[in-house]
């Protein structure tokens, strides 16, 4: 017997997916996730293009990551032609990124997560029925986009963030609004961590080592992939750890560490770099730690990344004096070579690797998103799960394997556009 | 004359990085926005939408396949008003650079011969239906949204700004960016973003697509006069101009339908 679950857009994630399940004697034998899209061939198109241009069309990979993979794909062209940015660039890519991470977070949790557990139909339903929690979400909301329109010209699709720097800095004035911003938010950013801490979580487990990058701040770093209680190594290496393979059925590339599944994202940041954390952070995040194998952690370890940006933001802007810099004038000098680079993407660990010929044109592009790197550790959760769940009504079922899949926050914009369930008994 | 009740608005998505709808879920004033118009479809805020008939239909994306081309068909038929939302939508933006790859080596990059079979090249959706409104931009500007729904609540239809990014560049005459040698396409790029790439020192790069009455090929010469290779400025122009342009001034290939 066959039984389909139709879920035409499994509403509330960004992008689609399929998931297909093979039960059989009440067992769960097989869980798949099937990506299927329209595909847009980023690898393909990037090909011939100039390293100046790689940026502006990278960060059309998705609109709500557009900050990562703009910096990303900055950061390989730097990384290939040897080009050293100054402090001052990290500074404002580090808060790029916490204004990045903000955005991505603050969506995700209010309009994505929280409706799954207060019971209203997503954001829509929030406003109507919890209109004070709603205004709190457009608060921080507005703060991530400000800070990347402050710092980048623009909240989608940055504009000023540039190989070797930025091409504006901002003034003076428009950094202190910020700071006061900040400051005003900052009670918000309290009562999200609050919030998420407080609501009840299914209890799953999946002892899978988790990553993240290492070698920096809290939210920009590049050196090192760390694996909790684990090995480090170099991000230039990531390849002899990380591979990436295809499966029949699915436009999406799965990623495997040696061949076994891991996990990405805040929770995995979280439990990594415990120790960079602010100290009021910290005690949110003890929180946390202790169920990290529970992947539903990575929705109250995003809140307290909320809160731990705000607080990051406000030490940086209250301390640093930004001066204007010599615009950058593309004199870069291009070569045959490659470069590689690691970021904590809001999902994860974000690679960019391009080669180049010697006039700077990109011969080769391999882009690693977060969300192929999770599918297999999902698919894992998703199958100790639901045998958990299984005597449960096919609505219930639904609704729970939802919850624990937008609980990864997967971004299959990159790849996809229709969610199906589709459970074949046996 | 003002709509005696509120207009039902679906937001719709096809190939695309969501980052127009994104755009409209950034509004500053996304709840006063939500209680102007009765949303019945948009999948990012929405757990159960509805395909009812709709008001204003905004559809943002590229067309890739022949099932999108279908519910594109269904969205118009169902519509009053149809608002081609974004780049990708209306040129084909980001999606369409892949028609400049041959079609028989696409199965390169798309691994399922599923989506394969369905693929077609990537197209504006005007390429299949009519457009009542063409919001330009990768992605749409906030402001232009705003006002066009505050129009529409009065009972009118924005009208879409006319001209180059030049009518509102600040670099306009002895600043511009050409006269530096610095490759700025804003003279062959639809207008109406006040310029804020110019703004912040970077040069235009047509996000908003091309612009039918502009002189593509005046353009292109004065680039090659610099000195910049063909490789070069058509990587340039295919990234948002690719549909447009491919009949005019770059090599056109056979296309898949």
């Amino acid at each position: 017997m066959s039984r389909k679950l139709n879920l035409e857009h499994i509403a509330k994630i960004e992008g689609h997916a399929k998931l297909y399940v093979k039960v059989s004697g009440g067992q769960v034998k097989k869980v798949e996730m099937r990506v299927l899209e329209g595909a847009r061939v980023f690898e393909g198109i990037l090909l011939e293009k100039k390293f100046n241009e790689l940026s502006h069309i990278s960060s059309r990979i998705c609109g709500v990551c557009s900050v990562a993979h703009t910096i990303s794909a900055i950061s390989a062209v730097e990384n290939a032609f040897n080009i050293k940015v100054s402090e001052q660039t990290r500074l404002i890519r580090e808060l790029l990124t916490i204004g990045g991470t903000i955005q991505s977070h603050a969506l995700h949790l209010y309009f994505l997560t929280l409706p799954d557990y207060v019971g209203v139909g997503g954001a829509m339903g929030l406003m109507r029925k919890y209109r004070t929690i709603l205004d709190r979400a457009l608060r921080i909301k507005r703060l991530g986009n400000n800070l990347v329109f402050t710092l980048a010209g623009r909240d989608v699709h940055p504009i000023s963030c540039v190989v070797g720097g930025f091409s504006t800095i901002p003034a003076k004035e428009n950094i202190d609004a910020l700071l006061s911003e900040l400051k005003k938010c900052k009670n918000d950013a309290v009562e999200t961590a609050k919030l998420f801490l407080s609501l009840s979580y299914p209890e799953v487990m999946t002892e899978s080592p988790h990553f993240a990058l290492s070698g920096g701040s809290y939210f920009y770093s590049d050196k090192i992939v760390r694996c909790e209680g684990g090995a480090c190594f170099s991000t230039k290496d990531y390849k002899d750890h990380f591979k990436e393979y295809l499966r029949p059925g699915s436009v999406a590339e799965f990623v495997t560490q040696e061949g076994k599944s891991y996990f990405v994202g805040a929770l995995a940041r979280v439990a990594n770099n415990f120790e960079l954390l602010s100290d009021e952070s910290k005690e949110y995040a003890k929180k946390v730690i202790e169920r990290k194998d529970n992947p539903f952690m990575n929705v109250p370890a995003q809140a307290i990344e909320i809160l731990e940006g705000v607080n990051r933001a406000i030490d940086i802007l209250s301390s640093t004096e930004f001066k204007p810099e010599a615009p950058i004038e593309f004199n870069v000098m291009p070569c045959a070579c490659e470069g590689i680079s690691a970021y904590e993407a809001p999902r994860g660990i974000l690679f960019h690797n391009y080669s180049f010929d010697s006039k700077g044109y990109c011969t080769a592009a391999d882009i690693t998103t977060p969300t192929s790197q999770n599918l297999q550790h999902m698919e894992a959760t998703i199958k100790d799960y639901l045998q958990s769940i299984l005597g449960r009504n096919p609505d219930e079922i639904k609704q729970e394997l939802e919850k624990l899949i937008r609980a990864y926050d997967p971004c299959i914009s990159c790849s996809t556009h229709f969610l199906q369930l589709e459970i074949e008994e046996e | 004359m003002v709509p005696a009740k509120k207009p039902v608005v679906g937001f719709f998505s096809f190939t695309c990085c969501e980052g127009c709808e994104f755009t409209v879920l950034f509004l500053d004033k996304l709840a006063e926005l939500l209680e102007k118009i009765d949303v019945k479809y948009f999948h990012l805020i929405k757990e159960k939408n509805r395909k009812v008939n709709f008001d204003i239909a905004f559809v943002e994306g590229a067309i890739t396949t022949k099932s999108e081309r279908e519910k594109l068909k269904k969205i118009r038929a169902k519509s009053k008003i149809l608002v081609s939302f974004g780049a990708c939508a209306c040129h084909g933006g980001i999606p369409a650079m892949r028609n400049f790859i041959e079609h028989d080596k696409l199965g390169k990059y798309i691994y399922n011969q599923q989506m394969l079979d369905d693929s077609i090249d990537a197209q504006p959706i005007d390429a299949f239906v009519k457009v009542d409104y063409y919001m330009y931009g990768c992605p749409i500007i906030k402001s232009e949204f705003m006002d066009f729904i505050n129009t529409y609540l009065e009972g009118k239809m924005l009208k879409e700004f006319d001209g180059p990014v030049c009518n509102q560049c600040p670099r306009r005459g002895a600043n511009c960016f050409l006269r530096e040698k610095k490759v700025c396409l804003g003279a062959m790029t639809h207008g109406g973003c006040d310029a804020i790439c110019i703004k912040q020192n970077i040069p235009c790069i047509m996000c908003r697509g091309p612009l039918e009455a502009a002189n593509f090929a005046a353009e292109v010469n004065l680039f090659r006069s610099w000195g910049l290779d063909e490789k070069e400025i058509l990587g340039r122009l295919e990234t948002f101009g690719e549909e447009k342009l491919k009949k005019t001034v770059l090599t056109p290939r056979p296309t898949q339908k």
